[in-house]
């Protein structure tokens, strides 16, 4: 009899072990999806941070990695996301192209207040201080007539009106896939327009604080590139919000926020905002072009830190005077080990994709910036960056899909928000955004199944695809297959105008079900991977509770 | 039955016409309020404390997985290693760079040497030379000196080996820098200069080492760029004398086997010392254009030099004369790879009573030629070298290269030149791309014996560094 018991208590733990295989493996909890992550809390202000540019340079490329990779770290996954895969808002985040359609005139207005966000040219602006010497010189300026402060910048001679171009079209896309930057736009003036206030200072290449003279403006602007009516163009960035802290940094978290406790190399947007910089060719986002602000309570000392990427001058394009260098940009790191030992080992033989760059010859102002060696998956920063670094197929999927949402019509509205003065180049550029979104998007899209989050009705889910909605296919090449609990694959209860629909039968209230999809092209097979809806039964209907890619 | 089918259709009814739940639509609420209210919300948070780390997913924690446990073997294992990279190196590296970019410190020393201007200063200056023998000195200098092109510098660098050199210089630019003048006036005193005798069938065994002390003044002309056409021309009157060397690498002093070995007048200048005039001129035609353009071409050296001994006691007259024909092919144009062949043949007319200091014989080894030697390897009347290399780049400032060299030191019109007697050298290295007339190669070069050796085999192995000129 004793036997007996053992034999019964098996059969049972056997029994209930393959009930369990049977049922779905309960990934998510029945409970609304998160849509904010609180980090707002009053704090009393962080310390302002320094980032160094030379060591961080030399740290991320040579010394960080090699004293990290003895610690066997293993790259996880994002860990500011909700159960549908989003990011919830934040004072990083805010969910626009993300959550809905945006109109273009939307985007192009970015994150400039409905005054708009540019200094008036009928008044007059205080150079309040500036940075004269070097590469990039600017000047913040004080508009007489709002009395808003701007960072001012110009072209440089041998690439007119790229940098301008790219602080604004950066910043708005930035912006719009999510991320806080500031309102950046194009404006002309002449050079009397901009006078030197009575207290402006400058700092010189050894740090010292002088006197800013009307000289150091006339030197400053001589290089500017100017219209045949000596109208200067330049870039006008309003001030941000808040009491300036510095840059964040992309690893690890600040140990004086309490409300900092992701680590950055985990977060979703800046993980995924890899993808937008290999878009528009960021190499140079680094810690330096970010920044936090300290927003204040009103009546209080206390505040939440916001956090912007700033700076988008490095995009479309950029030339240094080293040509090998400039070819690189976007293919390689300043100093890319691996690259150079393999170069080196091979004798060069292997031919690399920084060879086949060109100027384009309707457009040079946009130097390399182009299509013919663009690789979505392959496209690298200036050096390391460890958000990027740690992007996963989930991160870039949900960044392809945010980019897959910039029409041609408002990258065509973006586009001409930069006032480009030669309608070659503009369509130039125009064509080299839109192609490179494609690229972006068919690569991630065809990686992961690309069903949109679904809609439900009842006990019917209906899923549009990605791929469809991004125009890079229609519905006559496109097929799918779906199951139920791990069944069998089978097509879908009926083809909508774009993806597909699947009535779900209902399984009693309570029940946890997993409807699985995958996506492919007509001639071709099942090879993404499929995405799951975890979903649980209300008998009455179906309640989206997660989604896994 | 009639219920059910009644309440089914109901159901169908109802549901017909109830609108999609759209998931992302909560996200639209929150988003409106997030926007409404950038303010800081919640109570206060106290310093020190951080925030719980919000479970945002809503999924139970993952159980570890048996590769996470396993990934600790290997950790612990690491773990010296990771503390060594991490607070022995990272860490003071890291407190040292910041501290020099934030303050600015380079750019303090740099202002301070400068002397605030850039137009002049003064610069520390560690050089290394022959064998890694680091010297440290100092150069003065100063640019458009009271008139435009006007230069002037000063130097003098030690180190502890009885190697010294000292000098001053003037220099007038003209014309873009396309025409210079020049005048300089140099003290030297080395102690590891060496000598293995002359001709091509010199050893190992043969090596002595001597001293040189050398008082110089020259006067200077040049014309043209590196690139294109340009010359050179030079007076120079130099006192030279010399002794056994000190390094401890040469045990006794080898005056004697210098004097025996080369069983010819040659050395015998060796103890007496002598003063020379001596006049180069150098001429270069290079079709190579700067990168990035196609690294194909020609270039080619022709040089001359007439030596003269200025005390009457002293028989010296001699001219050096030779060149050297390079051609460079760009494999796939513009792709900087490039494959390049050199011939540089060298000869020596001595006067028929006159008589050349073996210290004035044309040399090979180093970092121009026959880089798998130490430098002036070899001495001869006559020298022939053919070179092959093959450059492709790696970096933005650096391209690797392949090199073979042969070649050797021979007596007067290459008399006793034979294919047997050339010594072969092979490097592996790197070098800068700036120019590409100039670069500063580090090489790892091996050398070979005469290849008519019975027993042929490598017998050198040197890592040069050094800057190179034309090829």
């Amino acid at each position: 009899m004793r036997d007996m018991g053992i034999v019964a208590k098996v059969l049972i733990i056997a029994g209930v072990g393959l009930l369990a295989c049977a049922l779905p493996m309960r990934r998510f909890v029945d409970q609304p999806i998160i849509w904010h992550d609180a980090d707002q809390y009053p704090v009393v202000a962080p310390e302002s941070y320094w980032s160094p540019l030379m060591w961080d340079v030399a740290d991320k490329t040579l010394f960080m990695p090699l004293a990290r990779s003895f610690l066997l770290r293993r790259a996880g996954r994002a860990k500011n996301i909700n159960a549908l895969g989003e990011v919830p808002n934040s004072s990083w985040y805010t969910n626009r192209l993300t959550v809905r359609r945006m109109s273009s005139q939307e985007i192009v207005a970015g994150p400039c207040s409905p005054q708009g966000g540019a200094p008036s040219t009928s008044s007059t602006w205080r150079a309040l201080s500036g940075k004269t010497d070097g590469a990039n010189p600017g000047f913040v300026i004080e508009d007489t007539h709002d009395g808003r402060r701007y960072l001012i910048k110009f072209d440089s001679a041998r690439q007119p009106e790229r940098a301008t171009t790219a602080d604004v079209i950066g910043s708005k896309i930035y912006w719009a896939a999510g991320l806080s930057t500031p309102c950046n736009s194009v404006v002309y003036f002449l050079p009397g327009h901009l006078v030197v206030a009575p207290h402006a200072t400058k700092k010189d290449a050894l740090g010292r604080t002088t006197k800013l003279t009307d000289e150091d403006i006339a030197q400053a602007i001589s290089s500017a590139p100017r219209t045949e009516e000596g109208v200067i163009r330049a870039s006008a960035s309003l001030f941000l919000e808040g009491k300036v802290l510095g840059p964040f940094t992309y690893e690890g978290v600040r140990s004086d926020d309490p409300n900092d406790v992701i680590a950055h190399e985990d977060r979703r947007e800046l993980r995924g905002s890899r993808l937008l910089a290999a878009w528009l060719n960021h190499f140079d986002a680094r810690e330096q072009n970010t920044l936090t602000t300290f927003i204040q309570a009103e009546e209080s000392t206390l505040g939440f830190v916001r956090h912007h990427i700033i700076d988008f001058g490095d995009c479309l394009g950029s030339r240094w005077d080293s040509d090998e260098m400039t070819r690189r940009f976007g293919h390689s790191y300043y100093f890319d080990m691996p690259h150079v030992a393999l170069d080196f080992l091979t004798l060069g033989l292997i031919k690399r994709p920084w060879e086949q760059v060109r100027i384009a010859e309707q457009a040079p102002m946009f130097g390399y910036y182009g299509t013919e060696a663009f690789d979505p998956v392959a496209w690298k920063a200036a050096y390391p960056n460890s958000a990027f670094d740690r992007m996963d197929d989930q991160d870039a999927f949900w960044a392809a899909r945010i980019i897959s949402r910039f029409s041609n019509k408002t990258l065509s509205a973006l586009v001409d928000a930069a006032y480009l003065s030669d309608e070659d180049a503009r369509n130039y550029l125009l064509r080299v955004l839109i192609a490179r979104r494609d690229s972006i998007v068919r690569t991630y899209f065809e990686r992961m199944s690309a069903m949109d989050v679904p809609k439900i009705k009842n006990h019917q889910i209906c899923s549009s695809d990605l791929m469809q909605d991004a125009g890079l296919t229609t519905s006559a090449a496109r097929k799918y297959q779906v199951r139920t609990n791990g069944g069998s694959w089978q097509a879908p209860t009926q083809l909508s105008t774009s993806g597909f629909c699947q009535d779900v039968p209902t399984q009693g209230v309570g029940a946890y079900i997993i409807v699985e999809a995958r996506a492919a092209f007509k001639n071709g097979a099942f090879s993404a991977r499929p995405v799951q809806f975890h979903m649980i039964d209300h008998n009455a209907s179906l309640r989206l509770i997660g989604i896994l890619r | 039955m009639v219920l059910f089918l009644l309440l089914s259709a109901i159901s169908a009814q109802v549901g017909h016409g109830a609108q999609y739940v759209d998931p992302l639509q909560e996200a639209l609420t929150t988003t409106a309020e997030a926007k409404e209210s950038a303010t800081p919300k919640g109570l206060p948070m106290q310093q020190g404390h951080k925030r719980c780390v919000p479970n945002i997913e809503g999924r139970p924690k993952q159980p570890p997985q048996l590769v996470d446990g396993l990934l600790w073997v290997p950790r612990v294992v690491l773990f010296p290693l990771y503390l060594t990279t991490e607070y022995l190196v990272r860490w003071p590296l890291g407190i040292l760079a910041k501290t020099v970019e934030r303050y600015k410190l380079v750019e303090w020393a740099t202002n301070f040497t400068t002397l605030n201007d850039g137009d002049g200063g003064i610069l520390p200056l560690l050089r290394i030379d022959r064998g890694f023998s680091p010297a440290v000195g100092l150069v003065l200098y100063g640019d458009n000196l009271g008139w435009p092109g006007l230069d002037a510098r000063v130097g003098a660098d030690f180190n502890f080996e009885r190697n010294m050199t000292a000098g001053a210089q003037v220099q007038y630019r003209l014309l873009n820098d396309w025409v210079q003048f020049g005048a300089r006036f140099s003290l030297e005193r080395r102690d590891d200069f060496i000598f293995y005798g002359t001709g091509p069938r010199t050893t190992d065994a043969d090596e002595t080492r001597f001293f040189r002390s050398k008082v110089m003044g020259l006067l200077r002309a040049t014309v043209g760029p590196t690139a294109g056409l340009g010359a050179s021309l030079s007076v120079e009157v130099s006192d030279n004398n010399f002794e056994c060397s000190s390094d401890p690498r040469a045990d006794v002093c080898q005056h004697p086997l210098i004097l025996a070995q080369a069983n010819t007048p040659t050395t015998s200048f060796f103890s007496s010392g002598y003063t020379l005039l001596r006049m180069k001129l150098n001429t270069h035609w290079d079709s190579r254009a700067p990168r990035p353009k196609p690294g194909g071409g020609v270039r080619v050296d022709i040089r001359g030099r007439f030596g003269k001994g200025l005390h009457v006691d002293q028989q010296i007259v001699f001219v050096r004369y030779g060149g050297e024909i390079s051609g460079f092919w760009d494999v796939v144009p513009g792709s900087q790879r490039v494959l390049s062949l050199r011939l540089l043949i060298e000869n020596t007319w001595v006067g028929s009573n006159g008589d050349i200091p073996f210290a004035e014989l044309i040399t090979l080894g180093g970092v121009e030629t026959m880089r798998g030697f130490l430098h002036a390897r070899f001495h001869g009347r006559s020298a022939v070298v053919a070179s092959f290399e093959y450059r492709y780049p790696i970096w933005s400032f650096l391209d690797g290269n392949l090199l073979f060299e042969v070649g050797n030191a021979f007596s007067k019109n290459l008399g006793n030149f034979e294919m047997g007697l050339l010594r072969g050298n092979f490097g592996i290295g790197i070098r800068t791309i700036a120019s590409r007339f100039v670069s500063v190669d580090l090489l790892f070069a091996l050398g070979t014996t005469t290849f008519n050796t019975r027993h042929f085999k490598i017998d050198h192995a040197r890592l040069t560094l050094g800057t190179n000129w034309g090829f």
